[in-house]
């Protein structure tokens, strides 16, 4: 137990690492889409709720350092992590058609409370494309808490199953030999972790 | 010899401006309380002299350079979309001018003018305080007020490893394009080439962290005894103290003159 917790303080500053890159692939790519959660899923899914909203929270207080607007949605980046912890634990990761569903929840998050933020903190009107989109849907006569949340709502669905679709992808990959080292990772073996050949690794 | 050089770790680092060498909290403490005052003012003249208030400290600190290049960017982005989104949608009674879907009003003009002065002055507090600020200094502050160690190699480490992923991430990139992936040409092929890229990134990145805590535990990283650390802080002289009770005795003032 005492191990794992020290390779989850090693692991942290990747998932945060992870997030950045992820981050400015999409931009080298040129998506549409932010996929920069990544990093805070899997640290999420593979440690645990908590150190993954560690690293949702530091990824957020570093790109505040160059946006400082973002520092508002630090809360959506927090229960991101939470909620991967919580979900990995179940076990909903070790299939895709689960883990696809979840993207929902993800998107709940996201675009819910994204948008109450932005409501709040904004008036509902964002310095980004989706401000744009909630400022049409306004004027076409919606009220400005529909409008963010229709938008907000549409926007995180559309990056939540790619991203979901990668972190699957990703915890499916990760070798048994450093799965057995991290809190949840015995979750990610085959067979439920009871295959006898773990104990002689 | 090389003396000079070794020596200068028995001292604390300082630069030389007194702006600059500043307790890392010392500063923390003056840019919240700037924009305190910012938010708390409720007016834009006021957010708008405090923007040209940090290009003063900054020029104070020797770093106008690096501080306007980052801020003015920033400012004229985050500034203009918050100002256009305002001036655009929100209603109001004195309407100037309309055009295709949307009427300009003046409510809108005044509301995106006070909020995008607003926001745009909390921004510059922020990069302010992180072109001031060496995050290492910063971090060894909150240890001497109690954190753990680890949350500092937490911090630092991230912004090492952001480096680091990133020229990896573009190794990774230029062996796919080698190797034939396209990475150009419509959405469903560059979404596709994602893949390829951030797998392997991700997979290495978790697997090497094993041989990263095998290094640093052979430091001693989690021994129970208290760290050492290579660069000192100075210790806080007492007109320092004075200058952070007179500016936190303003924001008390200021708030009384404000509400009262």
């Amino acid at each position: 137990m005492k191990k794992s917790f020290k390779l989850t303080v090693f692991l942290i500053p990747i998932g945060i690492a992870v997030n950045f890159i992820g981050g400015q692939i999409v931009l080298l790519l040129k998506l549409p889409l932010y996929l920069d959660s990544i990093g805070t899923i899997v640290v999420g899914a593979l440690c645990g709720g908590i150190p993954g909203a560690v690293v949702g929270a530091i990824t957020n207080l570093l790109i505040s350092i160059t946006n400082p607007t973002t520092l508002a949605y630090i809360w959506l980046n927090i229960l991101f992590g939470l909620l991967a912890g919580y979900l990995g634990k179940k076990g909903i990761f070790t299939s895709l058609w689960k883990t696809i569903i979840t993207s929902i929840g993800f998107a709940i998050i996201g675009g819910g409370l994204g948008s109450t933020i932005t409501i709040l903190i904004f008036g509902g009107l964002g310095a980004g494309a989706t401000g744009a989109i909630t400022g049409m849907l306004m004027t076409m006569g919606f009220s400005v808490q529909a409008g963010a949340f229709i938008a907000e709502l549409f926007a995180d669905l559309l990056d939540k199953i790619p991203t979901m679709i990668i972190v699957f992808f990703i915890l499916k990959s990760i070798p048994v030999r450093t799965l057995v080292k991290l809190p949840q990772g015995k979750l990610y073996i085959p067979n439920n972790g009871k295959d006898q050949r773990i104990h002689n690794i | 010899m090389d003396y000079e050089f070794i020596y200068s770790f028995k001292k604390p680092q300082l630069t030389g401006n007194w702006f600059l060498d500043l307790n890392p909290l010392t500063k923390l403490n003056i840019v919240i309380v700037i924009a305190i005052i910012s938010i708390l003012s409720l007016s834009w003249q006021v957010s708008a002299s405090i923007i040209a208030f940090y290009f003063l400290l900054a020029a104070l600190a020797g770093c106008l350079k690096r501080f306007s290049k980052m801020y003015i960017k920033l400012g004229l982005l985050i500034g203009s979309l918050l100002f256009i989104m305002r001036a655009m949608f929100i209603p109001g009674d004195h309407p100037l001018f309309t055009f295709w879907l949307f009427t300009i009003t003046q409510e809108g003009i005044d509301k995106g003018i006070w909020f995008s002065t607003l926001v745009v002055s909390i921004c510059g507090a922020i990069v302010l305080f992180s072109t001031i600020t060496r995050a290492k200094d910063f971090m060894y502050a909150l240890e001497n007020l109690g954190a753990p160690h680890s949350t500092s190699y937490i911090i630092l480490a991230s912004f090492q490893s952001i480096i680091d992923l990133g020229d990896r991430a573009k190794l990774i990139m230029d062996s796919q394009k080698a190797r034939g992936i396209e990475t150009e040409g419509n959405l469903l092929q560059r979404i596709k080439a994602f893949i390829p890229v951030m797998g392997p990134l991700v997979l290495g990145a978790i697997t090497s962290t094993e041989e990263k805590a095998i290094a640093m535990e052979a430091r001693a990283f989690s021994a129970p005894e208290k760290n050492t650390h290579l660069s000192e802080l100075r210790k806080v002289p007492l007109w320092e103290k004075l200058f952070v009770l007179l500016v936190n005795i303003s924001l008390i003032l200021f708030i009384i003159w404000r509400f009262i």
